[in-house]
């Protein structure tokens, strides 16, 4: 393990992964910022740009990125009230009343610090659970494989919330039927194809992530007339104020920063639950804790109030890559994109990763945690002149991002039918968007496709046929066990709320 | 709210019996000797539990969320220009091939910027210009990736 550390250290703290971490954190800080974009925007629009780097500088762009457009989330909260990412609505509730106060400056300063604290402990936590449970995972076979993609597929539906569930998995089960175009591995046989040569090899994760999040992201703008330039330009004109922390407000965030790290590793390493709702779950935390005055003042602009979903959003993201990384399984529409890149990389996250490529594996949880200190000393004292960049244009903007994301799915495939493709893909994800299909379930189970029916099948072929391979072994029946458990907890959950409504 | 739900289950539920359909028509001889998996075992699952998730969706539609979508008032939604976005993109893919990297991506940027309401010719000139030249220097000096130049413009040049 050490080895691997060492190799992990010398790769993230090269000079050029250096580069590419700050080069992804202030990109994602710009892209989290523009509201509508969300990490999987800033993520998908990174991929043409990583497949000229080796894989770890790759996933190390790529985790800079993610944290950065969280980062970046939070700033547009705070001081215009518009979350550019679902995580980062809870930093609205307080962080927003801050700025209005005329402390915008103290209210970005706790989100930078809160973050680097979350994502700090969350590292230390990776650090450990990572290597163990990747040797655990080490005994996994193709049964177990299946039975944990169908577990975290379940996970992210039933943590969906209410009114989700069988959408969300209905969604999972179109991204399933999409991932199944193209030439089945099987028998060679084409699959969906419609006759098109240029369907053959399946419809490109890029496209599709590029379609649904980035194009159809930038044309909801249009269609929804947001426009927060003239907000922003006003945000950024008012000036953000003084960055200093007093003593006593540092010892009031402490706590908070402290249970709201590991509330919000553990809720990351459970798929699909994720960020946004570990920062709820973190503000609600911290409110049932106060007591008096400090509870009046939570949704007023509550340093606590700001701290607590900061911290636990940032040790989630962090948290997230566990069961990517050691299981080889995304628990968030973002790391599914990551997923998908890396796998483009032939490269295949799991347990091997942490045998085979050491140095991506330790390099990325390395750089993770640089990110975090770049976020901290390189983009906090420029938040006011990045906020600036909010103030550009709409029209100008989303003309920008539609370029960006065709000619960056052009550069990889050099097709022109993937750009028609684009545009239809992107009119039916604004579809989905407008009948409320949520479309991040919809990518993950179209990345998971794949990988599954593989090991569906190498596992079919060991049980000769028979679905006892399901029950047999017990690491297999445990996880099925868990999945049921798991795809019951809606249920039980709206039962037990109904029960507490009346 | 229910309304919106059972529309999205009807076309899911097309989406997933169509599927199903063309999964019947699979060849699935191929897998017999592979412990009973065809091409079509999954297809034919997904089909089904796609067909039945989207049943569920139109029969038992969820209760309306407190914090619905602002998205749902179809008719206040700026449909033109989004559209015509769309169609300028389709005729970027359209040029693409003939016309080469740099006057396409000139006609697109300027075309969705004038659609978006930007009528200035200098504005224009300032954000098209640059971005797609710069692009250009990059992608095809300094990375080295071939752009090709378009076929009405070889076309052109050799006569």
């Amino acid at each position: 393990m050490w080895q691997g550390i060492e190799t992990g250290l010398v790769t993230a703290f090269s000079i050029s992964n250096l580069a590419v971490v700050v080069v992804g954190c202030f990109a994602g800080t710009v892209i989290g910022m523009l509201p509508g974009l969300g990490p999987i925007s800033a993520i998908a629009l990174m991929i043409p740009i990583s497949y000229g780097l080796d894989p770890a500088a790759a996933m190390i762009l790529m985790a800079g990125v993610y944290y950065g457009a969280i980062f970046g989330g939070s700033t547009s909260s705070i001081l215009i009230n518009a979350p550019g990412v679902a995580g980062t609505v809870a930093t609205t509730f307080d962080g927003y009343p801050l700025a209005r106060r005329g402390q915008a400056g103290k209210a970005l300063a706790i989100a930078a610090y809160a973050s680097f604290s979350g994502g700090t402990l969350a590292a230390l936590l990776l650090l450990l659970a990572a290597p163990a449970l990747a040797r655990v995972s080490l005994s996994f076979q193709s049964a177990d494989y299946f039975a944990l993609m169908l577990f975290g597929l379940v996970a992210v539906c039933a943590f969906a919330g209410r009114g989700q569930v069988v959408k969300s998995l209905l969604m999972t089960v179109f991204g399933l039927m999409l991932a199944t175009v193209g030439t089945d591995p099987t028998a060679g046989v084409p699959r969906f194809t419609f006759g098109q040569l240029d369907l053959i090899d399946g419809i490109s994760f890029l496209l599709l992530a590029m379609a649904s999040f980035a194009v159809s992201e930038a044309l909801m703008t249009v269609l929804n007339n947001e426009d927060s330039a003239r907000q922003a330009a006003k945000a950024a004109a008012a000036g953000a104020g003084s960055l200093a922390l007093s003593k006593k407000e540092v010892a009031e965030i402490a706590p908070a920063v402290g249970r709201s790290s590991v509330l919000g590793f553990f809720v990351g390493v459970l798929p699909g639950a994720g960020g946004t709702i570990a920062s709820f779950l973190a503000w609600g935390m911290e409110r049932g804790l106060a007591r008096g005055a400090a509870r009046a003042a939570f949704g007023k602009g509550s340093l606590r109030g700001l701290a607590a979903p900061e911290t636990a959003n940032n040790a989630a993201s962090t948290g997230s890559f566990v069961p990517l990384l050691t299981l080889g399984i995304p628990g968030s529409g973002t790391t599914a994109v990551m997923l998908g890149a890396l796998l483009s990389f032939g490269i295949q996250p799991g347990p091997r990763l942490y045998i085979e490529e050491p140095a991506v594996f330790w390099s990325v949880i390395i750089s993770m945690y640089v990110g975090n200190i770049v976020l901290l000393i390189l983009n906090l004292p420029l938040i006011p002149y990045i906020a600036r960049l909010l103030a550009v244009r709409k029209e100008i903007l989303v003309p920008l991002i539609l370029f960006f994301s065709l000619i960056g799915v052009y550069l990889v495939s050099f097709n022109v039918f993937d750009l028609w493709l684009m545009v239809l893909v992107g009119v039916a994800a604004i579809g989905l968007r407008l009948l409320g299909l949520p479309l991040a379930p919809m990518i993950l189970g179209f990345i998971l496709g794949d990988i599954m029916e593989d090991n569906l099948r190498r596992a079919l072929i060991i049980s000769n046929g028979s679905p006892a391979f399901l029950w047999a072994r017990p690491s297999t029946l445990f996880i099925i066990v868990a999945t049921a458990l798991v795809a019951l907890f809606p249920l039980f959950n709206r039962r037990a709320q109904a029960g507490e409504g009346g | 709210m229910g309304s919106r739900d059972r529309i999205g289950g009807l076309i899911m539920l097309a989406f997933s019996l169509a599927y199903g359909l063309m999964a019947l028509a699979l060849d699935s001889s191929a897998g017999l000797a592979a412990g009973g998996f065809s091409p079509r075992t999954l297809p034919l699952i997904l089909a089904a539990s796609g067909a039945l998730l989207a049943l569920l969706l139109i029969l038992r539609p969820p209760p309306g969320t407190a914090e619905a979508p602002p998205a749902l008032q179809l008719r206040h939604l700026n449909w033109r220009p989004a559209l015509l976005l769309c169609a300028v993109m389709l005729v970027y893919a359209a040029i693409f091939p003939y016309l080469g990297f740099i006057l396409s991506t000139v006609i697109f940027l300027s075309a969705a910027m004038v659609v978006l309401g930007i009528r200035s010719p200098r504005l224009l000139l300032l954000a098209v210009l640059p971005v797609t030249l710069l692009l250009w220097l990059v992608l095809s000096r300094l990375l080295g990736i071939y752009l090709a130049p378009g076929e009405l413009l070889l076309l052109l040049a050799a006569q």
